[in-house]
């Protein structure tokens, strides 16, 4: 089963890209998704963009067609690491995307 | 190309000539009474007289320390000396650098009071306020000459006549203003006085206190009677010749450095302003503004990400100030003058040196509206 990659996009935020990663984590474990988190310094890979198949960014680093997948902007959480709209946000990016991918092809001559 | 001159500044080749000999040759301990000591006791005198000249101090005035961030410690801590107990007051600002600021606050802990001045939305504090906030328990004013994140001149000349007229010391943080702006401790009332090599093109790792005879300091350290036993230990004779090689060419080029900055500062707020209509220029203009520091917010950028494109093209500047590089919170200053959050994210700090070039501040002024607009969220 595809599981599905979600990268944490910071910047010179210490500690706080690993931090909402591991949160993250735990809300996905809870809701059941089958999700793996990981975070990186856009320090680290701005020449050559990180691959995942959702990016979550605390900084503007790429937009969608920069990275062939969907970004959210999840500035709120430096605020609120539990900001609903911007969890909302994910949230439905991860069940349109699981959902998809969990569906089985259709044949073509039906 | 490098606009962070705030943050540090490059050794001249004057002054990196001015150490050399003191790393092999001359290289005695200055407490020693042979040849080799005496030599070095002498360099360390030259530098001493340096760095009274820059500011209208006596030799005997100066105590080298390992830095500012030592010198603002060792003015308030020795000044107050909380370790004996006794009701004392400190005035500040909100928007003092971290050294003298986390001293404060250290203060505080050990039973200090201390009285945290607001600032305006230019930065500048409110003589009134520094008036109504001295009481009889109040021992000394610390201000600083000029903000290192915004370059707001304080009104210094007048905190140091209200000082006076209160019978109350007065420490100035000069560590951004000596290499621009003229600084006469005696003119300005001003007791204590902290500065550092690094940031008018000397070494790091070396500064100064200026302690006016009579003004009794307590050490901070133990072990030695170097620096009139206030800052014991072997002396950083290399550093501190070179400090006082800065120190004499500080004065030397102060009026000629302040003009070249002025020029840059102006080719650079203009051309941004024509490019990016919503620019805010922070902090004050005319005099009350030291002319090196520049901070700029882009509404809606993200200031972080337009420091990383920034770098990408090989342009170095800072948001807010650099001890806050590293950190998530934004600058106390911009926050203390008023500004959201959201605007201190959208800050840039732009420092200009002696050896910025018009070419650089074209090039960075072409380059900055575009990297804005594609930091925005």
């Amino acid at each position: 089963m595809h599981n599905f990659h979600v990268c944490v996009l910071g910047g010179s935020c210490g500690n706080r890209m690993f931090i909402i990663a591991d949160h993250l984590s735990e809300l996905f474990a809870q809701k059941g998704y089958d999700c793996r988190v990981t975070a990186i310094s856009v320090w680290e890979c701005f020449t050559f963009p990180p691959t995942a198949d959702l990016l979550l960014q605390l900084l503007p680093a790429y937009k969608d067609e920069d990275v062939e997948c969907p970004t959210i902007n999840i500035r709120p959480f430096l605020q609120d690491i539990n900001d609903p709209a911007t969890l909302q946000a994910i949230y439905s990016v991860i069940e349109e995307r699981t959902a998809c991918a969990a569906l089985p092809a259709v044949p073509a001559n039906r | 190309m490098y606009f962070d001159y705030c943050a540090t500044t490059p050794v001249s080749a004057e002054v990196l000539t001015a150490m050399a000999p003191f790393w092999q040759e001359k290289f005695g301990n200055p407490s020693s009474l042979h040849q080799d000591g005496q030599s070095a006791a002498k360099a360390l005198q030259q530098a001493r007289a340096q760095v009274a000249g820059l500011l209208g101090a006596e030799a005997g005035e100066i105590i080298f320390t390992s830095g500012a961030t030592e010198a603002d410690n060792l003015a308030l801590m020795g000044i107050l000396r909380p370790w004996e107990n006794k009701a004392v007051h400190l005035i500040t600002s909100l928007v003092e650098h971290h050294a003298v600021l986390h001293t404060a606050q250290a203060l505080e802990k050990m039973g200090c009071l201390v009285t945290y001045l607001p600032v305006d939305s230019t930065g500048m504090i409110d003589l009134a306020d520094l008036r109504r906030a001295i009481r009889k328990e109040t021992r000394l004013i610390s201000i600083m000459h000029v903000n290192n994140e915004v370059g707001t001149v304080q009104p210094i000349a007048e905190i140091g006549r209200i000082a006076r007229e209160n019978h109350v010391l007065f420490h100035c943080d000069a560590v951004q203003g000596v290499g621009f702006l003229p600084v006469d401790v005696k003119k300005l009332g001003i007791q204590l006085l902290s500065l550092s090599a690094h940031k008018i093109y000397g070494p790091k790792g070396v500064g100064a206190l200026y302690v006016q005879q009579g003004v009794e300091v307590h050490n901070l350290l133990y072990g030695g009677s170097q620096e009139r036993k206030i800052r014991p230990g072997t002396e950083n004779v290399p550093g501190i010749v070179g400090l006082g090689r800065a120190a004499g060419m500080a004065e030397k080029n102060r009026t000629e450095n302040k003009q070249h900055v002025a020029a840059l500062r102006e080719q650079l707020i203009s051309a941004l302003k024509w490019s990016v209509p919503d620019l805010v220029v922070n902090g004050p203009s005319g005099d009350q503004v030291c002319p090196h520091v520049v901070s700029l917010t882009f509404p809606g950028s993200v200031a972080e990400m337009m420091q990383i494109r920034l770098a990408m093209q090989g342009i170095a500047v800072s948001l807010g100030s650099a001890c806050n590089s590293r950190k998530i919170a934004p600058s106390h200053v911009l926050l203390a003058m008023g500004l959201g959050r959201e605007a201190a994210d959208a800050t840039i700090r732009i420092s200009l040196g002696a050896p910025t070039t018009a070419d650089e501040v074209e090039r960075l002024s072409q380059l900055l509206p575009v990297i804005a607009s594609a930091c925005k969220i």
